[in-house]
Protein backbone atom coordinates (compact mmCIF):
# COMPACT_ATOMS: atom_id res chain seq x y z
CA UNK A 1 0.00 0.00 0.00
CA UNK A 2 1.76 3.65 1.12
CA UNK A 3 4.66 3.15 0.77
CA UNK A 4 5.52 6.28 3.36
CA UNK A 5 5.38 5.10 7.14
CA UNK A 6 3.01 6.47 9.46
CA UNK A 7 5.42 8.17 12.34
CA UNK A 8 2.47 9.73 14.65
CA UNK A 9 -0.77 9.52 15.37
CA UNK A 10 -3.21 11.28 17.43
CA UNK A 11 -6.51 9.47 18.02
CA UNK A 12 -9.70 11.49 19.68
CA UNK A 13 -6.94 13.31 21.47
CA UNK A 14 -8.24 16.20 23.82
CA UNK A 15 -5.96 18.11 26.46
CA UNK A 16 -5.78 20.58 28.15
CA UNK A 17 -4.60 21.68 32.42
CA UNK A 18 -6.28 20.47 34.96
CA UNK A 19 -9.99 20.79 34.20
CA UNK A 20 -9.47 23.35 31.61
CA UNK A 21 -9.60 21.58 28.09
CA UNK A 22 -7.81 23.57 25.72
CA UNK A 23 -8.08 20.98 22.60
CA UNK A 24 -10.87 18.73 21.72
CA UNK A 25 -10.84 15.48 19.50
CA UNK A 26 -8.11 16.25 17.95
CA UNK A 27 -7.50 13.59 15.15
CA UNK A 28 -4.13 13.80 13.08
CA UNK A 29 -1.58 11.63 11.90
CA UNK A 30 2.18 12.47 10.50
CA UNK A 31 4.27 10.41 7.75
CA UNK A 32 7.79 9.81 8.48
CA UNK A 33 9.64 12.94 6.62
CA UNK A 34 6.72 15.24 6.39
CA UNK A 35 7.67 19.14 7.91
CA UNK A 36 4.35 20.15 9.23
CA UNK A 37 3.79 23.75 10.85
CA UNK A 38 1.61 23.93 13.33
CA UNK A 39 -0.02 27.81 13.19
CA UNK A 40 -3.29 29.70 14.84
CA UNK A 41 -3.85 32.70 17.34
CA UNK A 42 -2.80 32.90 20.91
CA UNK A 43 -3.95 30.34 23.47
CA UNK A 44 -5.39 27.98 20.46
CA UNK A 45 -3.35 25.45 21.94
CA UNK A 46 -0.62 25.19 19.97
CA UNK A 47 2.44 24.46 22.65
CA UNK A 48 -0.36 22.58 24.42
CA UNK A 49 -0.08 20.02 21.74
CA UNK A 50 3.18 20.48 21.63
CA UNK A 51 3.61 19.47 25.26
CA UNK A 52 1.24 16.69 24.84
CA UNK A 53 3.39 14.80 22.66
CA UNK A 54 6.14 15.19 24.92
CA UNK A 55 4.39 13.74 27.89
CA UNK A 56 4.78 16.80 29.91
CA UNK A 57 1.51 16.89 30.29
CA UNK A 58 -0.70 14.01 30.24
CA UNK A 59 -3.51 13.95 27.78
CA UNK A 60 -7.20 14.58 28.84
CA UNK A 61 -9.07 11.72 26.47
CA UNK A 62 -7.84 10.11 23.49
CA UNK A 63 -4.24 8.57 22.76
CA UNK A 64 -0.79 9.22 20.76
CA UNK A 65 0.83 6.62 18.91
CA UNK A 66 4.43 6.79 17.99
CA UNK A 67 5.10 4.35 15.40
CA UNK A 68 1.66 2.32 15.75
CA UNK A 69 2.93 2.04 19.70
CA UNK A 70 0.75 3.80 22.54
CA UNK A 71 3.50 6.94 23.62
CA UNK A 72 2.39 6.55 27.23
CA UNK A 73 3.72 2.88 26.91
CA UNK A 74 7.19 3.78 25.83
CA UNK A 75 9.65 3.86 28.20
CA UNK A 76 10.51 7.58 28.54
CA UNK A 77 14.01 7.58 27.99
CA UNK A 78 13.16 5.25 24.75
CA UNK A 79 10.77 7.89 24.02
CA UNK A 80 13.66 10.88 23.99
CA UNK A 81 15.88 8.77 21.76
CA UNK A 82 12.98 9.16 19.17
CA UNK A 83 11.49 12.79 19.71
CA UNK A 84 13.29 15.69 20.52
CA UNK A 85 12.38 19.20 21.52
CA UNK A 86 13.72 22.39 21.51
CA UNK A 87 11.53 24.79 23.86
CA UNK A 88 10.82 28.16 23.55
CA UNK A 89 13.39 30.22 24.66
CA UNK A 90 13.19 30.99 28.64
CA UNK A 91 14.81 32.52 31.55
CA UNK A 92 17.79 30.67 32.57
CA UNK A 93 18.42 30.38 36.07
CA UNK A 94 21.73 28.30 36.01
CA UNK A 95 23.80 29.03 33.70
CA UNK A 96 26.31 25.96 32.03
CA UNK A 97 28.63 25.79 29.13
CA UNK A 98 27.98 25.12 25.88
CA UNK A 99 29.82 21.54 26.12
CA UNK A 100 28.02 20.65 29.38
CA UNK A 101 24.70 21.85 27.16
CA UNK A 102 25.45 19.87 24.21
CA UNK A 103 26.53 16.78 26.68
CA UNK A 104 22.93 16.42 28.35
CA UNK A 105 22.00 15.62 24.57
CA UNK A 106 23.53 12.47 25.29
CA UNK A 107 21.34 11.64 28.19
CA UNK A 108 18.73 9.25 26.76
CA UNK A 109 21.82 6.90 25.92
CA UNK A 110 23.98 7.01 28.85
CA UNK A 111 22.66 4.35 32.01
CA UNK A 112 23.39 5.75 35.54
CA UNK A 113 26.84 4.26 35.68
CA UNK A 114 28.16 4.91 32.26
CA UNK A 115 28.99 8.09 31.01
CA UNK A 116 29.71 9.61 27.41
CA UNK A 117 31.86 6.74 25.21
CA UNK A 118 33.50 7.63 22.08
CA UNK A 119 30.08 6.85 19.93
CA UNK A 120 28.75 9.76 21.90
CA UNK A 121 31.42 12.20 21.46
CA UNK A 122 31.93 11.40 17.60
CA UNK A 123 27.86 12.23 17.47
CA UNK A 124 28.47 15.47 19.62
CA UNK A 125 31.07 16.96 17.47
CA UNK A 126 29.04 15.94 14.08
CA UNK A 127 26.46 17.62 14.91
CA UNK A 128 28.36 20.55 16.37
CA UNK A 129 29.94 20.60 12.42
CA UNK A 130 26.63 20.31 11.27
CA UNK A 131 24.89 23.80 12.89
CA UNK A 132 27.92 25.19 12.73
CA UNK A 133 28.64 25.85 16.27
CA UNK A 134 32.43 25.24 16.58
CA UNK A 135 33.10 28.51 18.01
CA UNK A 136 30.67 28.35 20.86
CA UNK A 137 31.98 25.09 22.38
CA UNK A 138 33.93 26.04 25.53
CA UNK A 139 31.80 29.38 25.84
CA UNK A 140 28.93 29.88 28.33
CA UNK A 141 25.45 30.51 27.73
CA UNK A 142 25.37 33.55 29.13
CA UNK A 143 27.80 34.92 27.05
CA UNK A 144 25.77 33.83 23.96
CA UNK A 145 23.34 36.09 21.62
CA UNK A 146 19.88 34.99 21.03
CA UNK A 147 20.41 33.36 18.00
CA UNK A 148 23.77 31.27 18.74
CA UNK A 149 22.03 30.35 22.14
CA UNK A 150 19.12 28.72 20.35
CA UNK A 151 21.38 27.08 17.50
CA UNK A 152 23.23 25.15 20.87
CA UNK A 153 19.28 24.26 21.71
CA UNK A 154 19.05 22.91 18.61
CA UNK A 155 22.12 21.28 18.35
CA UNK A 156 21.33 19.21 21.59
CA UNK A 157 18.02 18.21 20.27
CA UNK A 158 19.92 16.78 17.13
CA UNK A 159 22.56 15.20 19.59
CA UNK A 160 19.63 12.98 20.66
CA UNK A 161 19.74 11.72 17.35
CA UNK A 162 15.69 11.44 16.97
CA UNK A 163 13.29 10.85 14.52
CA UNK A 164 11.11 13.89 15.00
CA UNK A 165 11.54 17.13 16.02
CA UNK A 166 9.53 19.33 17.81
CA UNK A 167 10.12 23.21 17.86
CA UNK A 168 8.03 25.87 19.37
CA UNK A 169 8.37 29.16 17.95
CA UNK A 170 12.56 28.44 17.84
CA UNK A 171 12.85 31.86 16.26
CA UNK A 172 10.43 33.78 18.22
CA UNK A 173 12.90 37.01 19.52
CA UNK A 174 15.22 35.88 16.70
CA UNK A 175 16.35 38.78 13.29
CA UNK A 176 15.66 37.30 10.31
CA UNK A 177 19.09 36.76 9.29
CA UNK A 178 19.22 34.18 12.51
CA UNK A 179 15.13 33.24 11.19
CA UNK A 180 16.41 32.09 8.29
CA UNK A 181 19.64 30.43 8.83
CA UNK A 182 17.32 28.52 11.52
CA UNK A 183 14.91 27.31 9.14
CA UNK A 184 17.06 26.57 5.96
CA UNK A 185 18.53 24.53 8.64
CA UNK A 186 16.04 22.57 9.41
CA UNK A 187 14.81 22.05 5.89
CA UNK A 188 18.04 20.70 5.21
CA UNK A 189 18.06 18.45 7.69
CA UNK A 190 14.40 17.08 6.36
CA UNK A 191 15.50 17.15 3.03
CA UNK A 192 18.62 15.27 3.73
CA UNK A 193 18.29 13.25 6.80
CA UNK A 194 14.68 12.21 6.09
CA UNK A 195 14.33 13.89 9.99
CA UNK A 196 10.45 14.64 10.35
CA UNK A 197 9.60 17.88 12.13
CA UNK A 198 6.62 19.67 13.58
CA UNK A 199 7.20 23.21 14.38
CA UNK A 200 4.81 25.77 15.99
CA UNK A 201 4.77 29.04 14.82
CA UNK A 202 3.23 32.64 14.83
CA UNK A 203 5.13 33.82 11.24
CA UNK A 204 2.89 32.77 8.57
CA UNK A 205 4.83 33.51 5.82
CA UNK A 206 7.95 31.78 7.74
CA UNK A 207 5.39 28.62 8.30
CA UNK A 208 4.46 28.94 4.85
CA UNK A 209 7.95 28.74 2.60
CA UNK A 210 9.25 26.04 4.34
CA UNK A 211 6.58 23.60 5.81
CA UNK A 212 4.72 20.93 3.61
CA UNK A 213 1.93 20.91 5.61
CA UNK A 214 0.17 23.47 8.11
CA UNK A 215 -2.27 22.84 10.90
CA UNK A 216 -4.69 25.98 11.75
CA UNK A 217 -5.84 25.77 15.62
CA UNK A 218 -8.73 27.19 16.13
CA UNK A 219 -11.06 27.24 18.93
CA UNK A 220 -10.36 24.17 20.35
CA UNK A 221 -10.50 22.25 16.96
CA UNK A 222 -8.52 21.79 13.74
CA UNK A 223 -9.77 24.24 11.26
CA UNK A 224 -7.84 23.40 8.59
CA UNK A 225 -5.04 21.02 7.47
CA UNK A 226 -3.11 20.68 4.04
CA UNK A 227 -0.61 21.95 1.97
CA UNK A 228 -0.31 26.20 2.43
CA UNK A 229 -1.51 26.79 -0.41
CA UNK A 230 -4.96 25.11 0.29
CA UNK A 231 -4.76 25.97 3.81
CA UNK A 232 -3.73 30.16 3.65
CA UNK A 233 -6.58 32.30 2.31
CA UNK A 234 -8.09 35.13 3.07
CA UNK A 235 -11.59 33.98 4.36
CA UNK A 236 -9.61 31.40 7.01
CA UNK A 237 -7.18 34.18 7.96
CA UNK A 238 -10.24 36.50 8.61
CA UNK A 239 -12.19 34.07 10.46
CA UNK A 240 -9.16 32.85 12.74
CA UNK A 241 -7.17 35.45 13.27
CA UNK A 242 -9.80 38.29 13.27
CA UNK A 243 -7.91 40.62 10.55
CA UNK A 244 -7.71 41.74 7.41
CA UNK A 245 -5.38 39.97 4.95
CA UNK A 246 -3.81 39.50 1.84
CA UNK A 247 -2.72 36.26 0.12
CA UNK A 248 -0.32 36.27 -3.37
CA UNK A 249 2.08 33.99 -4.44
CA UNK A 250 5.50 34.47 -3.64
CA UNK A 251 7.24 35.06 -7.21
CA UNK A 252 10.52 33.00 -6.68
CA UNK A 253 8.57 30.08 -4.06
CA UNK A 254 5.36 29.87 -5.46
CA UNK A 255 4.59 29.49 -2.14
CA UNK A 256 1.71 31.97 -0.82
CA UNK A 257 2.77 35.23 1.02
CA UNK A 258 0.34 36.96 3.51
CA UNK A 259 0.15 40.31 3.17
CA UNK A 260 -1.22 42.52 6.37
CA UNK A 261 -3.63 45.41 5.69
CA UNK A 262 -3.65 48.31 8.44
CA UNK A 263 -7.62 49.43 9.21
CA UNK A 264 -6.36 52.79 7.48
CA UNK A 265 -6.45 51.27 4.22
CA UNK A 266 -9.55 48.82 4.47
CA UNK B 1 39.93 16.16 24.23
CA UNK B 2 37.34 18.08 25.21
CA UNK B 3 36.50 15.59 27.81
CA UNK B 4 40.13 15.56 28.80
CA UNK B 5 39.42 19.45 29.49
CA UNK B 6 36.23 18.58 32.16
CA UNK B 7 38.05 15.92 34.26
CA UNK B 8 40.84 17.58 34.65
CA UNK B 9 38.97 21.17 35.63
CA UNK B 10 37.03 18.86 37.88
CA UNK B 11 40.35 17.05 39.78
CA UNK B 12 42.43 20.20 39.83
CA UNK B 13 39.42 22.41 41.55
CA UNK B 14 38.41 19.31 44.12
CA UNK B 15 42.09 18.28 44.42
CA UNK B 16 42.87 22.02 45.58
CA UNK B 17 39.38 22.37 48.03
CA UNK B 18 40.46 18.95 49.44
CA UNK B 19 44.32 20.40 50.48
CA UNK B 20 42.56 23.07 51.61
CA UNK B 21 40.18 21.43 54.04
CA UNK B 22 42.97 19.14 55.06
CA UNK B 23 45.06 22.42 56.13
CA UNK B 24 42.26 24.00 57.98
CA UNK B 25 41.65 20.68 59.64
CA UNK B 26 45.09 20.48 60.84
CA UNK B 27 45.04 24.30 61.83
CA UNK B 28 41.92 24.39 63.52
CA UNK B 29 43.52 20.99 65.82
CA UNK B 30 46.03 23.45 67.31
CA UNK B 31 44.08 26.78 67.57
CA UNK B 32 42.19 26.58 71.07
CA UNK B 33 41.60 27.83 74.08
CA UNK B 34 44.02 25.12 75.63
CA UNK B 35 47.44 25.55 73.45
CA UNK B 36 48.63 22.35 71.75
CA UNK B 37 52.36 22.06 70.26
CA UNK B 38 53.36 19.84 67.66
CA UNK B 39 55.90 18.53 70.30
CA UNK B 40 52.85 17.92 72.70
CA UNK B 41 50.60 15.66 70.64
CA UNK B 42 53.60 13.39 70.64
CA UNK B 43 54.90 12.93 74.34
CA UNK B 44 52.27 14.54 76.64
CA UNK B 45 49.00 12.45 77.04
CA UNK B 46 46.73 15.71 78.14
CA UNK B 47 47.63 17.46 74.83
CA UNK B 48 47.39 14.67 72.79
CA UNK B 49 44.18 13.42 74.32
CA UNK B 50 42.45 17.14 73.73
CA UNK B 51 43.75 17.20 70.02
CA UNK B 52 41.88 13.92 69.15
CA UNK B 53 39.19 14.82 71.18
CA UNK B 54 39.06 18.37 69.38
CA UNK B 55 39.64 16.57 65.61
CA UNK B 56 36.71 14.54 66.15
CA UNK B 57 34.67 17.96 67.07
CA UNK B 58 36.00 19.23 63.46
CA UNK B 59 35.60 16.29 61.63
CA UNK B 60 31.95 16.37 62.77
CA UNK B 61 31.64 19.76 62.14
CA UNK B 62 32.92 19.09 58.24
CA UNK B 63 30.86 15.96 57.77
CA UNK B 64 28.08 18.47 59.04
CA UNK B 65 28.70 21.48 56.44
CA UNK B 66 29.23 18.93 53.89
CA UNK B 67 25.81 17.61 54.47
CA UNK B 68 24.19 20.79 54.50
CA UNK B 69 25.85 22.06 51.85
CA UNK B 70 25.09 19.32 49.60
CA UNK B 71 21.57 19.58 50.89
CA UNK B 72 21.78 22.95 49.32
CA UNK B 73 22.83 22.73 45.54
CA UNK B 74 19.95 19.71 46.06
CA UNK B 75 17.36 22.44 46.76
CA UNK B 76 18.85 24.85 44.53
CA UNK B 77 18.54 22.76 41.52
CA UNK B 78 15.07 21.08 42.09
CA UNK B 79 13.34 24.85 42.76
CA UNK B 80 15.17 26.25 39.98
CA UNK B 81 16.30 28.71 42.73
CA UNK B 82 19.73 29.95 43.38
CA UNK B 83 18.58 30.91 47.08
CA UNK B 84 16.79 28.07 47.84
CA UNK B 85 18.40 26.64 51.16
CA UNK B 86 17.57 24.35 53.82
CA UNK B 87 17.56 26.99 56.42
CA UNK B 88 15.78 29.51 54.44
CA UNK B 89 13.04 27.04 53.36
CA UNK B 90 12.39 25.66 56.96
CA UNK B 91 13.44 22.42 56.05
CA UNK B 92 15.65 22.46 59.20
CA UNK B 93 13.86 23.91 61.58
CA UNK B 94 11.01 21.16 60.49
CA UNK B 95 14.10 18.56 61.47
CA UNK B 96 14.83 20.31 64.58
CA UNK B 97 11.38 20.25 65.41
CA UNK B 98 11.25 16.34 65.17
CA UNK B 99 14.66 15.70 66.71
CA UNK B 100 13.28 17.87 69.71
CA UNK B 101 10.02 15.88 69.24
CA UNK B 102 11.72 12.26 69.24
CA UNK B 103 14.00 13.33 72.53
CA UNK B 104 11.02 14.19 74.32
CA UNK B 105 9.16 11.25 73.45
CA UNK B 106 12.33 9.43 73.63
CA UNK B 107 13.19 10.32 77.11
CA UNK B 108 9.48 9.78 78.48
CA UNK B 109 9.24 5.94 77.49
CA UNK B 110 12.92 5.29 77.65
CA UNK B 111 13.65 4.90 73.83
CA UNK B 112 16.49 5.62 72.02
CA UNK B 113 18.47 3.99 69.07
CA UNK B 114 20.97 4.83 66.66
CA UNK B 115 18.62 5.91 63.44
CA UNK B 116 16.03 7.45 66.15
CA UNK B 117 17.09 10.73 66.18
CA UNK B 118 18.29 11.20 62.44
CA UNK B 119 14.92 9.41 60.83
CA UNK B 120 12.56 11.86 63.36
CA UNK B 121 14.49 15.08 62.29
CA UNK B 122 13.61 13.29 58.37
CA UNK B 123 10.15 13.21 59.36
CA UNK B 124 10.07 16.66 60.54
CA UNK B 125 12.01 17.67 57.52
CA UNK B 126 9.65 16.20 55.11
CA UNK B 127 6.52 17.67 57.14
CA UNK B 128 8.04 21.51 56.15
CA UNK B 129 8.89 20.59 52.88
CA UNK B 130 5.68 19.48 52.08
CA UNK B 131 4.19 22.30 53.96
CA UNK B 132 6.43 24.81 51.72
CA UNK B 133 5.26 22.98 48.63
CA UNK B 134 1.62 23.23 49.56
CA UNK B 135 1.92 27.36 50.37
CA UNK B 136 4.20 28.64 47.65
CA UNK B 137 1.93 26.43 45.02
CA UNK B 138 -0.12 28.50 42.59
CA UNK B 139 -2.39 26.39 39.80
CA UNK B 140 0.51 23.63 39.70
CA UNK B 141 3.58 25.91 39.68
CA UNK B 142 6.18 27.69 42.15
CA UNK B 143 6.84 31.11 41.58
CA UNK B 144 10.31 31.66 43.30
CA UNK B 145 8.89 34.48 45.62
CA UNK B 146 6.45 32.60 47.51
CA UNK B 147 9.03 29.59 47.92
CA UNK B 148 11.17 31.76 49.82
CA UNK B 149 8.12 33.79 51.51
CA UNK B 150 6.50 30.28 52.37
CA UNK B 151 9.81 28.93 53.66
CA UNK B 152 10.68 31.78 55.74
CA UNK B 153 6.42 31.50 56.83
CA UNK B 154 6.93 27.46 57.81
CA UNK B 155 10.43 28.34 59.50
CA UNK B 156 9.23 30.78 62.03
CA UNK B 157 5.79 28.79 63.04
CA UNK B 158 8.05 25.39 63.41
CA UNK B 159 10.32 27.09 65.05
CA UNK B 160 8.39 28.62 67.66
CA UNK B 161 6.30 25.62 68.17
CA UNK B 162 9.80 24.56 68.63
CA UNK B 163 10.66 26.71 71.38
CA UNK B 164 7.40 26.05 72.78
CA UNK B 165 8.43 22.61 73.73
CA UNK B 166 11.35 23.36 74.76
CA UNK B 167 10.44 25.60 76.90
CA UNK B 168 7.84 23.13 78.40
CA UNK B 169 10.35 20.27 79.05
CA UNK B 170 13.61 22.72 79.57
CA UNK B 171 13.81 21.60 83.25
CA UNK B 172 13.42 18.10 83.41
CA UNK B 173 14.44 16.63 79.56
CA UNK B 174 15.91 19.08 77.22
CA UNK B 175 19.22 20.31 79.38
CA UNK B 176 21.03 22.31 77.16
CA UNK B 177 18.80 22.54 74.15
CA UNK B 178 19.23 26.03 73.85
CA UNK B 179 23.04 25.54 73.09
CA UNK B 180 22.13 22.76 70.92
CA UNK B 181 19.03 24.75 69.33
CA UNK B 182 22.22 27.44 68.20
CA UNK B 183 24.18 25.25 66.15
CA UNK B 184 26.61 23.23 68.46
CA UNK B 185 29.37 20.95 67.29
CA UNK B 186 29.97 19.37 71.56
CA UNK B 187 31.17 16.34 70.36
CA UNK B 188 28.36 13.99 69.87
CA UNK B 189 28.18 9.79 70.96
CA UNK B 190 30.12 7.77 68.46
CA UNK B 191 26.83 6.02 67.91
CA UNK B 192 25.06 8.59 66.44
CA UNK B 193 28.13 10.34 64.54
CA UNK B 194 28.30 6.65 63.20
CA UNK B 195 25.45 6.66 62.02
CA UNK B 196 25.07 9.77 60.28
CA UNK B 197 28.64 9.44 58.73
CA UNK B 198 27.02 6.12 57.03
CA UNK B 199 23.56 8.17 56.00
CA UNK B 200 25.79 11.32 54.89
CA UNK B 201 28.08 9.02 52.26
CA UNK B 202 24.63 7.25 51.35
CA UNK B 203 23.14 10.35 50.45
CA UNK B 204 26.18 11.87 48.98
CA UNK B 205 27.05 9.32 46.74
CA UNK B 206 23.37 9.21 45.41
CA UNK B 207 23.06 12.94 44.74
CA UNK B 208 26.44 12.37 42.72
CA UNK B 209 24.72 9.22 40.56
CA UNK B 210 22.10 11.99 39.89
CA UNK B 211 24.30 14.93 38.44
CA UNK B 212 22.80 14.46 35.15
CA UNK B 213 19.23 14.73 36.54
CA UNK B 214 20.37 17.29 38.66
CA UNK B 215 21.59 19.35 35.74
CA UNK B 216 18.77 18.95 33.76
CA UNK B 217 16.49 19.97 36.17
CA UNK B 218 18.31 23.11 36.65
CA UNK B 219 18.15 23.92 33.65
CA UNK B 220 14.22 23.62 33.69
CA UNK B 221 11.41 21.02 33.93
CA UNK B 222 9.78 20.56 30.70
CA UNK B 223 13.42 20.19 28.50
CA UNK B 224 14.33 17.70 30.95
CA UNK B 225 11.25 15.73 30.44
CA UNK B 226 12.12 15.56 26.95
CA UNK B 227 15.21 14.31 27.45
CA UNK B 228 13.82 11.45 29.01
CA UNK B 229 13.69 12.16 32.48
CA UNK B 230 10.90 11.10 34.13
CA UNK B 231 10.76 14.43 36.53
CA UNK B 232 8.37 14.09 39.58
CA UNK B 233 9.77 10.65 40.61
CA UNK B 234 13.06 11.86 40.85
CA UNK B 235 12.13 15.55 42.12
CA UNK B 236 10.72 13.69 44.61
CA UNK B 237 13.72 11.08 45.25
CA UNK B 238 15.96 14.11 45.66
CA UNK B 239 13.66 16.45 47.80
CA UNK B 240 13.82 13.13 50.24
CA UNK B 241 18.03 13.00 49.84
CA UNK B 242 18.20 16.80 50.42
CA UNK B 243 15.46 16.36 53.59
CA UNK B 244 17.42 13.50 55.49
CA UNK B 245 20.69 15.46 54.61
CA UNK B 246 19.51 18.40 56.53
CA UNK B 247 17.58 16.48 59.20
CA UNK B 248 21.06 14.23 59.72
CA UNK B 249 23.01 17.46 59.73
CA UNK B 250 20.66 19.10 62.53
CA UNK B 251 20.14 16.00 64.60
CA UNK B 252 24.08 15.66 65.07
CA UNK B 253 24.47 19.75 65.99
CA UNK B 254 21.34 21.80 65.70
CA UNK B 255 20.40 24.20 63.59
CA UNK B 256 23.07 26.20 61.67
CA UNK B 257 22.28 27.91 58.78
CA UNK B 258 23.00 29.68 55.90
CA UNK B 259 25.84 27.31 54.97
CA UNK B 260 23.46 25.33 52.09
CA UNK B 261 23.48 28.84 50.52
CA UNK B 262 26.60 30.45 50.48
CA UNK B 263 28.95 27.54 49.54
CA UNK B 264 27.16 26.10 46.49
CA UNK B 265 26.64 29.90 46.00
CA UNK B 266 30.55 30.95 45.82
CA UNK B 267 31.87 27.55 44.04
CA UNK B 268 29.20 28.62 41.45
CA UNK B 269 32.01 30.65 40.06
CA UNK B 270 34.44 28.42 40.00
CA UNK B 271 33.11 24.46 39.01
CA UNK B 272 29.86 26.39 37.40
CA UNK B 273 27.02 24.64 37.47
CA UNK B 274 28.19 20.93 36.39
CA UNK B 275 26.73 18.84 39.25
CA UNK B 276 29.45 15.78 38.82
CA UNK B 277 31.80 19.05 40.16
CA UNK B 278 29.74 20.93 42.27
CA UNK B 279 28.53 18.39 44.36
CA UNK B 280 31.77 16.78 45.57
CA UNK B 281 33.19 21.11 45.54
CA UNK B 282 30.32 21.83 47.78
CA UNK B 283 30.98 19.01 50.54
CA UNK B 284 34.76 20.38 50.78
CA UNK B 285 33.78 23.83 50.56
CA UNK B 286 30.88 23.20 53.21
CA UNK B 287 33.15 21.52 55.33
CA UNK B 288 35.98 24.00 55.04
CA UNK B 289 33.14 26.74 55.92
CA UNK B 290 32.41 25.10 59.09
CA UNK B 291 35.75 23.78 60.28
CA UNK B 292 36.80 27.91 60.09
CA UNK B 293 33.49 28.91 61.61
CA UNK B 294 33.74 26.43 64.51
CA UNK B 295 37.21 27.55 64.88
CA UNK B 296 36.06 31.03 65.46
CA UNK B 297 33.40 30.10 67.68
CA UNK B 298 35.84 28.83 69.72
CA UNK B 299 38.65 31.21 70.36
CA UNK B 300 37.29 34.39 69.86
CA UNK B 301 35.52 34.75 73.02
CA UNK B 302 37.86 32.04 74.42
CA UNK B 303 37.51 30.84 76.83
CA UNK B 304 33.38 31.03 76.63
CA UNK B 305 31.98 29.28 73.13
CA UNK B 306 29.82 31.25 71.25
CA UNK B 307 27.55 28.71 69.06
CA UNK B 308 28.66 28.52 65.75
CA UNK B 309 24.86 28.97 64.45
CA UNK B 310 25.35 32.51 65.21
CA UNK B 311 28.82 32.64 63.24
CA UNK B 312 27.17 31.56 60.18
CA UNK B 313 23.74 33.02 60.18
CA UNK B 314 25.73 36.29 60.53
CA UNK B 315 28.33 35.28 57.75
CA UNK B 316 25.29 34.12 55.54
CA UNK B 317 23.08 36.80 56.40
CA UNK B 318 25.69 39.41 54.50
CA UNK B 319 25.90 37.30 52.05
CA UNK B 320 22.26 36.40 51.08
CA UNK B 321 22.08 40.28 51.63
CA UNK B 322 24.66 41.31 49.20
CA UNK B 323 23.03 38.46 46.81
CA UNK B 324 19.70 40.09 47.15
CA UNK B 325 20.96 43.19 46.10
CA UNK B 326 22.76 41.69 43.13
CA UNK B 327 19.86 39.13 42.27
CA UNK B 328 17.15 41.16 42.85
CA UNK B 329 16.34 42.12 39.16
CA UNK B 330 16.19 38.36 38.18
CA UNK B 331 14.98 36.79 41.27
CA UNK B 332 11.94 38.44 41.95
CA UNK B 333 10.68 39.52 38.52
Amino acid sequence: MAEEKILIKLENLSCGYGKRMVLEDINFQMEEGEFIGIIGPNGAGKSTLLKTILRIIPPLRGRIFFKEKDISQIPRKLLAQEIAYVPQQTQVWFSFSVEEILRMGRYPFLTRYRGEGERDWKIIQEKIKLTGIENLFLRNLEELSSGERQMVFITRALIQEPKLLLLDEPTAHLDIGHEIEIFDLLYRLNREDKLSIIVVLHDLNLASQYCDRLIILFAGRIEKSGKPQEVLDYRTLEKVYETVALVKENPITQRPHIFIIPEKFR
Amino acid sequence: MEKIYIKKRGFLFNGILLIILLGVIVCAGFLGTVSISFKGILSADTERVIFMLRLKRILLGALVGGMLSVSGVIFQAVLRNPLADPYILGVSSGGGLGVVLATVLGSFFGYSGVFYLPLSGFLGSLMSVFMVKYLAQVEGRIPPQNLLLSGVVVGVILTNILIFIVWLFEDKLLRGIIWWLLGNLEVVENSLLLTSTLIGIFSIGFSFLFSRELNALSLGEEEAISLGIDVEKTKRLLVYVASLLTATAVSLCGIVGFVGLIVPHILRFFSRNEHRLLIPSSFLGGAIFIVISDTLARTILSPIEIPIGIITAFIGGMVFIYLLQKKKKIVFK
